[in-house]
């Protein structure tokens, strides 16, 4: 029988995930017998060419980590700091960090789902081949992605490599004039986001559901971008002073990137689906409608509607910032002050996908004397490695290009950001 | 078609002029804290004091969705990138975008998700591409976080200096308004 013969999966360059990763699924005898993702761009060492740097440097080195969500590694240092400090940053100020993440959300999320994820759900190679048929749909990606960059580039002085992010607050403010035409734009914006909504929970989903252990910020007050506890479906609620008592990372020999896993329990899952079934309720009225509307109410167990969570968030994303730009009084001061004092940062942040842990130590002199950072792909590698083992096994009948396209797009539900997680990917199945 | 060519050594050209009103654009793509990756960067900062005030510039790392942007902007385009390859390190790669497909192994080339080649054929398919588009890809060896760039691309980087300028100096021969002597 063709299933018992032994079959190897493989995917030697993934397409279409930000840096590089393969991925191995060897079957034998009608199961799964070994799976690996790897990870195997060079390591970066960013935490290592932290150390010796001064505290203020560390929004702008760790910014070059990535190329797609820099805000998520300025607003997780910055945060990290001002804990260390002592140092509260409210107000407008607050308002505006929450702002230049809205504009990450949307640019990172309309990108993965109209360039990089729909392609998969529709049967084509890609987004080129997408936009053959469907043009429109492309083009509704292409601004609603533009109109989250400019937002970032207003606040963070440029889009890539953001410079305007300090402890404290920002080293220049905007003047409520600045947004003036943005504000339109993220109006049409947000009605392309609700179509966007409606579009992707009109793709077909493949069978599939797994009892995720969800974990992401909570806030009482907010859907979770720079603050909160962290949470899960299965009872974790902590501080997150706490990360590392729960939390850590192994390496595995196959792969460059740390693979994190909580103590005792193993993989769980961050990102736009872990956060959309535990803050439901704190996403805005709008965002809730259009996700009821789509059929999309949590908890949502089927890691490949990550999509539809994705484009519920970049609906809200818009929503929220209309909000804050339409109450933006421009503060006095673009930084609150404090004192540098040695002593143990933690900041983690959501990043578009997924949590992003970072703790420093900072001596007496401003020095950074030990980093740690823990990017959303480290976190959710062993998670997709269990979605892999357990999709194949679900599927061991499946022919061999159809199932090797799907394993693609399972990597594909997480939205790995490789480059980050790489301190180390690749896809083989076999 | 591809072309592959090493450029010879040129005397530095006079300073051009753009009195055309041509809209040209010059982009580097990657990251310049990648090593070789921050090759079109770099030579896009070198290209910037040689080529007329108008000719504009521009600088693109993460994803390069934001080409399709340039594109809907501009005549011309020459885009330049850091790319993977077998071949030796500081190869340049020359392709005419406006004429031909961008070869299929450069989507692989790459590190970003959202790549120039493919930037450049969904540019094509929703009908973005503007009349000429030229494409550099300079072969890099480290792509790993570092702050500068090999000394064989360094050399590639001061190369394509004049290959540029020769280029926006086409581009604004062929993309002037035709005189109507009539």
């Amino acid at each position: 029988m063709k299933n018992k013969q032994a079959r190897t999966i493989k995917v030697d360059y993934l397409a279409r995930v930000e840096g590089e990763g393969a991925l191995k699924v060897k079957m034998k005898d009608g199961r799964v017998d070994d799976v690996k993702f790897r990870i195997f761009e060079p390591p970066r060492f960013f935490e290592a060419f932290l150390r010796g740097r001064k505290y203020s440097e560390a929004p702008d080195i760790t910014a070059r980590i990535c190329g797609i969500c820099p805000i998520a590694y300025q607003m997780s240092s910055v945060h990290a700091m001002e804990n260390a400090f002592g140092v509260r940053v409210d107000g407008q100020l607050r308002e505006l960090r929450r702002l230049i993440y809205c504009g990450e959300w949307i640019e990172s999320h309309a990108l993965h789902v109209y360039m990089l994820h729909a392609p998969d759900f529709l049967g084509y190679e890609d987004a080129i081949q997408l936009a053959k048929d469907h043009p429109d749909a492309v083009q509704r990606g292409l601004r609603l992605k533009k109109t989250g960059n400019d937002l970032v580039t207003i606040l963070a002085g440029r889009e890539i490599h953001p410079i305007n992010v300090k402890v404290g607050g920002f080293y220049k403010l905007p003047a409520k004039k600045d947004f003036v035409e943005i504000l339109e734009r993220l109006k049409r914006a947000r009605d392309e986001a609700y179509e966007t909504v409606l579009w992707t929970a009109s793709l077909p989903f493949p069978e599939f559901e797994y009892d995720y252990e969800f974990v992401s910020l909570s806030h009482p007050g907010e859907y979770p971008f720079n603050e909160g506890r962290l949470i899960s479906n299965k009872g974790l609620n902590i501080d997150i002073r706490e990360y590392e008592l729960i939390f850590h990372e192994t390496h595995a020999y196959y792969t460059n990137a740390l693979q994190s896993e909580m103590k005792g329990k193993g993989a769980y899952l961050v990102g736009p689906l872990a956060r959309f079934n535990l803050n439901f309720e704190k996403l805005s009225p709008l965002a809730q409608k259009a996700a009821r509307e789509a059929n999309a109410v949590p908890p949502i167990k089927n890691p490949f509607k990550s999509i539809v969570a994705r484009a519920v968030e970049a609906l809200y994303a818009c929503d929220e910032a209309i909000r804050i730009i339409e109450n933006y009084e421009q503060p006095e001061k673009a930084a609150v002050d404090y004192s540098v004092r040695p002593g143990f940062g933690f900041g983690c942040t959501e990043a578009p996908r997924g949590i992003l842990y970072h703790r420093y130590l900072v001596g007496e002199d401003g020095a950074i004397r030990d980093a740690k950072i823990v990017p959303p792909t480290s976190q959710n590698q062993k998670m997709i490695e269990t979605d892999l083992r357990n999709f194949v096994t679900a599927n061991i009948e499946m022919p061999k290009q159809e199932l090797t396209l799907r394993c693609e797009q399972v990597v594909r539900n997480y939205d790995p950001c490789i480059s980050c997680a790489t301190h180390f990917l690749k896809l083989e199945i076999s | 078609m591809k072309s592959e060519s090493t450029p010879t050594r040129k005397a530095p050209t006079a300073p051009l002029k753009n009195e055309k009103s041509v809209n040209i654009t010059i982009v580097g793509v990657g990251n310049e804290f990648r090593g070789d990756d921050g090759a079109g960067i770099l030579a896009v900062r070198m290209l910037k004091e040689k080529v007329p005030a108008d000719v504009r510039t521009a600088e693109l790392a993460g994803d390069q969705s934001g080409l399709l942007e340039l594109m809907r902007s501009s005549d011309a385009l020459v885009i330049i990138d850091a790319v993977r390859s077998s071949a030796a390190a500081g190869t340049i790669f020359r392709v005419d975008a406006s004429e031909d497909p961008m070869p299929e192994h450069f989507f692989s080339f790459s590190t970003h998700a959202f790549d120039s080649a493919h930037a450049v054929e969904l540019a094509r398919t929703l009908k973005l591409l503007p009349r000429r588009v030229i494409f550099y890809g300079i072969v890099g060896k480290e792509f790993s976080y570092s702050s500068g760039l090999t000394q064989e691309v360094t050399e590639s980087v001061n190369l394509i200096q004049t290959n540029i300028q020769n280029e926006i100096k086409a581009a604004l021969q062929r993309e002037a308004p035709v005189e109507d002597d009539a």
